[in-house]
């Protein structure tokens, strides 16, 4: 039994990696050369894929994920501060609680048309500081449970001592809780960035220049058109652009372990 | 002092209005004949739209395939992932954990791209594979009697992970007492699983499956990319029908009154997993 658990670990670990190791050996496929895995590995593929405009879709990405963190982050952390920490009542707490979680629970496409059709008047189409406000159907609610969470978690000490000394809610909360709430907010942005890195509808729909198309939309277009067969191209820009959130999990790992190494 | 309290309250929860502001404007916009593609005026027709579309086979088909590919799909990952979860629990293989993130830091085009090179039936892996034992892959993305399990498959391989990152991270929270006390009392493997460790985990193995069911609504990308709902309207999912019905053609009635819908049918699992999730705050 235990052996066949042993196992049965094994093959989850495999086929959780399989797909990037696919991708990853595809990606080396030289144009026209349909073997696989390839028997001389070639970086043409990521070449072309630069050659395409993947750089600057990759860019883009990046632009909009800032932004959308920014704006998650500025919204979040003070209410998920203020609803754990100010003494707002019980019901005020649960009513928001239950708000976060209905808005997490429905579908952002509930939300695509009226956007749409409010950001044709705002002229926000096509605008990747649109698209970030878009995404915050998607991060607020996230960022809103996190922080929420993660403002009661802290110790009350510190903060009692300060109020004592007489600091103010506002004060408190730049000089106490943020310093403290550091880790928990940066493993949100973490994971509200890596939420709208690979997001896929919103982008398609709300933006349509070439150059500022998301990686996502670029890859997708891609992966429709004439070089549907060009596993290598394919490959080297799938490959790209699972790279950043991957490397953003392994940095903010670091990151938050040192911050809580450091606290002692 | 007051003031201040209610200044740091305010911005999420005001985001948190937009947010509901947002839902109240789609349903305002679905009472409406209204494109954007025509220079006329916006026509209140009332409930309108919504019989259009109700009444409208391709948006039958759609519920149906929708609820196939979440009944489907969340049933395969909940099993799957409750019985590795399970697995890696007895076996104590903490290391596999950190590699089931791998899947859900993906982006989703990732997986399509991957699926396409994997199931094509003229080039890809499994393809070759087949023909050199002789035998040929059949065109599972091409066949409307396949295609949607050809979809369900990817989602499982992909999403599955979540599951049993949820699920063991309920199981690592039993406490080791009753574990042991369950020993002493002689419980051996199977009896152990059934009557400890599963119904001491449930919580989080219904918070998993919510949150599953709650997502594969949202199925668009997989299947726009691999097969644009096709072949026919075999894949064609809401969402698919939001896009090519009303977003596409700019049609902001119809596709007003569709996100009310789909809203409506996921409020079947919203509003129960809003009611798991105030019970477990109000512990």
């Amino acid at each position: 039994m235990a052996r066949l658990a042993d196992l049965a670990v094994a093959l989850a670990a495999a086929t959780a990696l399989f797909p990037l190791a696919v991708i990853f050996l595809a990606s080396l496929m030289p144009p026209g050369v349909p073997q696989f895995p390839p028997a001389s590995p070639s970086t043409e593929g990521y070449q072309e894929a630069l050659k395409l405009g993947f750089g600057q879709s990759l860019l883009n990405s990046a632009v909009v994920a800032l932004l959308t963190v920014a704006v998650t982050v500025a919204l979040s952390a003070p209410t998920g501060y203020a609803l754990a920490r100010l003494g707002f009542s019980r019901q005020t707490l649960l009513v928001s609680v239950a708000l976060v979680a209905l808005t997490r629970a429905l579908p952002p496409s509930s939300l695509l048309v009226a956007i749409y059709d409010a950001f044709w008047r705002l002229n926000l189409l096509n605008n990747l500081l649109g698209l970030a406000i878009a995404y915050q159907v998607y991060t607020l609610p996230l960022g809103l449970w996190l922080v929420t969470a993660f403002a009661f978690d802290y110790s009350h000490e510190v903060e009692h001592a300060a109020q004592l000394d007489g600091a103010g809610p506002v004060r408190r909360f730049l000089h106490v809780a943020l310093p403290m709430m550091a880790p928990g907010i940066a493993a949100t942005a973490v994971l509200a960035g890596i939420e709208v890195w690979g997001e896929y509808l919103y982008a398609a729909v709300l933006l349509n220049s070439q150059d500022l198309l998301t990686a996502s939309v670029k890859l997708g277009h891609l992966a429709t058109s004439e070089f549907r067969y060009e596993w290598g191209v394919l490959a080297a820009a799938s490959f790209l652009s699972t790279l950043p959130p991957v490397a953003f999990v392994t940095m903010a790992a670091r990151t938050m372990t040192r911050l809580a190494v450091a606290k002692w | 002092m007051r003031l201040s309290r209610y200044l740091l309250v305010a911005p999420g929860l005001l985001g948190l209005a937009a947010y509901v502001a947002g839902l109240l404007y789609t349903l305002y916009l679905s009472m409406y004949y209204y494109s954007l593609f025509r220079a006329e005026a916006p026509r209140f027709v009332g409930l309108g739209n919504y019989l259009a579309v109700l009444g409208d086979p391709t948006f039958q088909k759609s519920v149906l395939v929708t609820a196939a590919f979440v009944a489907s799909a969340t049933v395969l990952e909940v099993a799957l992932g409750v019985l590795f979860a399970y697995w890696i629990y007895i076996s104590g293989r903490r290391w596999a954990v950190p590699l089931l993130t791998v899947p859900l830091l993906i982006p989703v085009v990732s997986y399509v791209v991957f699926w396409y090179f994997a199931v094509d039936f003229r080039r890809g892996v499994f393809a070759n594979a087949a023909a050199s034992l002789g035998l040929s892959m059949p065109n599972l993305l091409g066949d409307p009697g396949t295609a949607l399990w050809a979809i369900v498959a990817l989602d499982v391989l992909q999403l599955t992970p979540f599951v049993v990152l949820i699920v063991l991270a309920g199981m690592l929270g039993i406490p080791g007492e009753v574990l042991w006390a369950a020993r002493i009392d002689g419980a051996r493997r199977l009896p152990m699983a059934f009557k400890v460790v599963l119904p001491m985990s449930m919580t989080a193995i219904l918070a998993a499956l919510m949150l599953r069911l709650i997502d594969a609504f949202r199925i668009f990308a997989k299947v726009w990319l691999l097969t644009k709902g096709g072949p026919g309207d075999s894949t064609a999912t809401l969402e698919v029908f939001l896009y090519t019905r009303g977003i596409y053609p700019l049609d902001i009635g119809t596709g007003a009154a569709v996100s009310i819908l789909i809203a409506a049918l996921v409020s079947v699992v919203a509003i129960p997993y809003v009611y798991l999730v105030l019970r477990t705050w109000r512990a």
